[in-house]
């Protein structure tokens, strides 16, 4: 009995950290909306807000793979309870992101919506990065991973390679003359490239 | 925090005719207290007598119906990588800038070339209101009411000789002033360059004032192009030198990406760019989407200029 009255530190600041990185998360999101409302953004808002969503989306999902890798790296899994709170979060960056695009700057225009996206190829490049991401969040949970065994899950959950890697090409694409945000989003992709291509060769090294 | 509230204003809402009016008095009366401060100092450098003329521009043949976009717009929603690459950079940035004196370069194909401060070269001229539309590459436009002066009255004063066929702009490049051109992003200084016949259309302006008043800086101030059928980028700012040659020039742009900026640029929704859907336009200030016009309207005025030619090919 006493024991559930006093439950053990680990899981409460699990609890803890979790809700701090939930208000992080939710917390520019909050900024953009009242800003959007109190007329701060400007005189092109939609332009403002569907900028704002791409960089914090694109900037949570490359942490959502940079936290898996340190947990793989330094083999502390218990870095992971945070995964699955920064994945969901930059996905929904990311569809609020490309809904802005569509609702605010094409004003939800089908022939406009449609003629760009046949048309530019930044945009298709976008769609596929966010259809690839469509399954991360469908399948986050622990007990998944546990239920569906964990080679399937990671094969899957490599997509969000793919999608970061599509990501920084749209972004590529759009840049102009200042290259300085993707430069600064591509050495973070591949620092966590190289730090799980090399991990496994420094085990079996220091394995010897 | 700014004092301008989303939904954008009406056009009732832009700062009445009247106080501009007063605005012009005032000017005029601190431009000759000015003056007159000045004289026993033979102070001859005070650009800012011609300022007084600003708002007595009258509108010309060349205007544009409709709203005009809201003046707080035109000066917060810039494009001026000189001041940073964001839209609100040049308006946070641009006061750095020194635009008195000023001086101007006439050079190349010119029987009278020569360096003039901004002060001689605008007294030749009167100036004349242009509400003009104006069409960025990016797929965003605005109507502004330019005060300026036909280039070609300017040009033909300094007589271009006969193998004049290109005239290239060029802004200013300091670094100091122009905080942006610290960092290699484009190959400063900014250049621009038009046809000559394109140079001396009647529809080619060089702007010196907005609203009736001097040009905001992250506007283009002093003294800036506008050629309101190409992209805006075409429509140099700050301008400094103005070169005829017989080559033609290559732009900024042109040069950092000749797939995707032509030299012609000229705003046609039929002609692909592969950032930008050009098809459409945002109007700035307006909530829905329009459809872009060719030559962005000025068709009957500039088509001619451009029979015979592809211009999918000569972007
Ligand atoms: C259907 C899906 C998508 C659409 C329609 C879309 C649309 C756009 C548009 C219109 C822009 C602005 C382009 C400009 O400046 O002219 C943009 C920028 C951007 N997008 Fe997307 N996007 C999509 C998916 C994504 C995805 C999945 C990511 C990340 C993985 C992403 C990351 C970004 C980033 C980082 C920017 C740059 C923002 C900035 O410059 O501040 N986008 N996107």
């Amino acid at each position: 009995m006493a024991d559930s009255e006093m439950p053990a530190r680990g899981p409460r600041i699990a609890l803890l950290l979790k809700l701090l990185t939930g208000i992080a998360c939710a917390a520019p999101l909050a900024w953009l909306y009242w800003a959007w409302q109190a007329g701060e953004l400007g005189f092109h808002p939609a332009e403002a807000i569907v900028h704002f969503l791409g960089r914090f989306g694109l900037g949570l999902l490359l942490l959502t793979l940079i936290l898996g890798t340190l947990a793989h790296v330094l083999r502390a899994p218990k870095l992971l309870i945070l995964h699955p709170l920064l994945g969901i979060a930059a996905f929904v960056y990311l569809t609020l992101h490309a809904l802005s695009w569509a609702g605010l700057d094409m004003v939800w225009e089908w022939e406009f919506i449609a003629m760009e996206m046949v048309d530019l190829r930044y945009l298709q490049v976008g769609l596929v990065s966010l259809v690839l991401l469509i399954p991360l969040p469908l399948t986050s949970g622990r007990g998944l991973s546990h239920h569906w065994g964990s080679t399937l899950w990671h094969w899957l959950h490599r997509l969000g390679y793919v999608a970061v890697a599509a990501g920084l090409l749209h972004l590529w694409i759009i840049t102009r003359a200042d290259y300085a945000l993707p430069v600064i989003y591509m050495v973070g992709f591949a620092a966590v490239i190289a730090l799980r291509l090399l991990t496994p060769l420094w085990h079996t090294v220091r394995a010897r | 925090m700014r004092a301008f509230c989303y939904p954008k204003p009406r056009s009732s809402e832009i700062t009445p005719r009247h106080l501009f009016e007063r605005r012009r008095e005032f000017l005029r009366q601190s431009a000759s207290g000015l003056a007159l401060a000045a004289a026993p100092a033979l102070w001859s450098a005070s650009a800012w007598s011609w300022t007084g003329r600003l708002g007595d521009a009258d509108p010309t043949e060349f205007t544009t119906e409709g709203d005009k976009t809201p003046k707080e717009a035109i000066k917060t929603y810039n494009n001026f990588f000189e001041f940073g690459t964001g839209k609100d950079d040049p308006h946070k940035n641009a006061h750095k800038l020194q635009t008195d004196p000023w001086s101007l370069e006439i050079s190349g194909e010119v029987e009278k070339s020569g360096t003039f401060g901004l002060e001689d070269v605008l007294k030749h001229h009167s100036f004349e209101e242009r509400i003009y539309r104006l069409r960025c590459v990016e797929a965003w436009s605005m109507v502004i009411p330019w005060v300026g002066f036909p280039l070609a009255d300017l040009l033909k004063r300094h007589e271009p000789t006969s193998r004049a066929k290109y005239a290239m702009f060029e802004t200013l490049h300091d670094p100091e002033q122009m905080p942006a051109q610290r960092r290699d992003i484009l190959d400063w200084p900014y250049r621009e360059g038009l046809r000559m016949d394109e140079a001396m259309h009647p529809l080619t302006i060089l702007a010196v004032g907005l609203y009736g008043d001097v040009l905001p800086n992250q506007n283009g101030a002093p003294i800036r192009l506008v050629v309101p059928w190409k992209y805006g980028y075409k429509s140099i700012k700050s301008i400094v030198r103005i070169h005829l040659q017989e080559k033609r020039p290559v732009s900024t742009w042109e040069a950092e990406r000749p797939n995707e900026y032509g030299f012609y640029a000229i705003v046609d929704p039929e002609v692909r760019h592969p950032r930008w859907h050009q098809a459409t336009e945002r109007r700035i200030g307006e909530d829905g989407r329009r459809r872009t016009e060719k030559f962005n309207g000025y068709g009957e005025h500039v088509a001619h200029l451009y029979e015979g030619m592809d211009l999918s090919e000569y972007r």
